[in-house]
């Protein structure tokens, strides 16, 4: 009961009064609110007024049963009809659940396994400096992997001649996307609007499963999803154990 | 019949020894129902589907105090009524508290007219009372003070420790002691809390 606390003698045995008087405090506490009652008018009024409540209490009259509680045939069956079908829910959401959590975890494995290509840049370039140059040289971000494209679109490095600060690089086949991009530069030289997709500054894109941001949205939904059925399928069975 | 094989044959699906266990505890469940929700007609729709998911439940029963169980599954059912109406307040005429009917064949026989009257009256002031204590504490308050039952009793219906229990009654009690005071002009003068007795 712990009466050596630090809390006044007063706190201490009003906290036990209640049990006192329903004859459910242990010896140690009886004695100690016995001897304190005797001395402690305060507490004396407490003791009678809290078995005063308990005695009126008691004695509040019963309600009538307004009606029959007993089940009918018809009533368990209805019941019994509903319980098969929120059964069957159940079922139906946890097969949803399962699914949802399978696409999460192929979606984060193929995101992991095609590691999409973003190459961030400090500052916008021109995507025709940014493409043109072979792999390895300076005009790529320090500290950056080079992308799938830019492999792609960059002939292979035995095929590129050694590059020098002095000398142009050197006159390649242009890509689709090389040459999409020197599209741009002509257009917008020219003044009028490049028409076609244009390239985020520092965003080198090729295939849609490249986009980092695409990856991220869908394995957001899909685990946003998966926490909500899980929430609803523990809430129902919580809900289903109290019931019963 | 006794209890034990009432329970047994409606664990085998028998509804009319199920319904013999009903008559037995409608009242119980009902008077609870009543004092936990304030209302007769909630109070009746607790007690029928808590008889209706004892009667679905009823084969995952393992022994122990049939009433106790039952209890647990009405105190539930009571605290799903609540949440509702905490989600849907309604200031409807329906809603409105109405005398309820108190059940004359449990008087006291050698109670006179008057004093059924007078205890009428308390049983009135009480509900108030009960009104304005957390749903928490008034389960208990009701299960012990109004049902009389043990402290262990109603750990096992409501799911909560002896000590819970303790610290709970202790201030539900206090609670409903300072109404009984602040509001002794309420009660026939019999039933007013004094030093002399009550």
């Amino acid at each position: 009961m712990g009466f050596r606390s630090k809390k006044g003698i007063h706190t201490t045995v009003r906290e036990n009064l209640s049990a006192y008087v329903d004859r459910e405090a242990d010896a140690e506490a009886v004695a100690l609110i016995e001897s304190h009652l005797a001395a402690c008018d305060a507490c004396a009024w407490e003791e009678k007024t809290l078995e005063q409540t308990r005695r009126l209490m008691g004695q509040a009259p019963r309600v009538a049963v307004p009606r029959s509680f007993v089940l009918r045939r018809a009533d368990v069956e209805a019941v019994s009809k509903a319980g098969h079908s929120l059964a069957r829910r159940t079922l139906y959401l946890r097969g949803v659940t399962a699914l949802v959590g399978v696409l999460l975890f192929a979606v984060v494995a193929g995101d992991v396994w095609l590691k999409p290509a973003t190459v961030a840049s400090p500052a916008p370039e021109p995507p025709l400096m940014l493409l043109g140059a072979p792999q390895g040289t300076e005009s790529l971000a320090e500290g950056t992997a080079p992308s799938r494209l830019a492999v792609e679109a960059t002939p292979p490095p035995a095929e590129v001649a050694p590059l020098s600060a002095a000398e142009p690089a050197p006159a390649e086949t242009p890509t689709d996307i090389e040459a999409d991009a020197l599209e741009w530069g002509k257009t917008t030289a020219l003044g009028g609007g490049y028409q076609g997709a244009v390239p985020e500054p520092g965003e080198v894109r090729a295939h849609w499963w490249e986009s980092a941001n695409l990856w991220r949205a869908v394995e957001g939904v899909l685990g946003l999803l998966f926490v909500v059925l899980l929430a609803v399928i523990i809430g129902g069975a919580r809900r289903v154990r109290r019931g019963a | 019949m006794d209890e034990k094989e009432l329970i047994t044959q409606s664990q085998e699906g028998d509804l009319q020894a199920f319904n013999q266990l009903v008559l037995t505890y409608q009242s119980t469940l009902y008077n609870v129902a009543y004092r936990i929700l304030g209302d007769g007609d909630a109070a009746a729709d607790a007690t029928q589907n808590a008889f209706l998911s004892a009667y679905r439940a009823i084969g995952r029963f393992r022994g122990g105090s049939f009433k106790a169980w039952l209890l647990r599954i009405v105190t539930n059912a009571c605290y799903d009524q609540l949440r509702v109406k905490q989600r849907r307040p309604t200031d409807s005429l329906d809603d409105m508290a109405v005398e309820p009917e108190y059940d004359a064949n449990l008087a006291d026989d050698a109670e006179s007219p008057e004093a059924y009257v007078l205890r009428q009256e308390l049983g009135a002031v009480i509900q108030q009372g009960l009104g304005v204590l957390p749903s928490d504490q008034k389960v208990i308050l009701i299960l012990s003070d109004i049902e009389g039952m043990s402290y262990q009793e109603i750990a096992h219906v409501v799911g909560i420790s002896l000590g819970t229990v303790k610290s709970r009654l202790s201030r539900a009690r206090a609670k409903m002691r300072d109404y009984l005071v602040q509001n002794g002009e309420l009660l026939p003068a019999l039933y007013r809390l004094h030093d002399g007795g009550g």
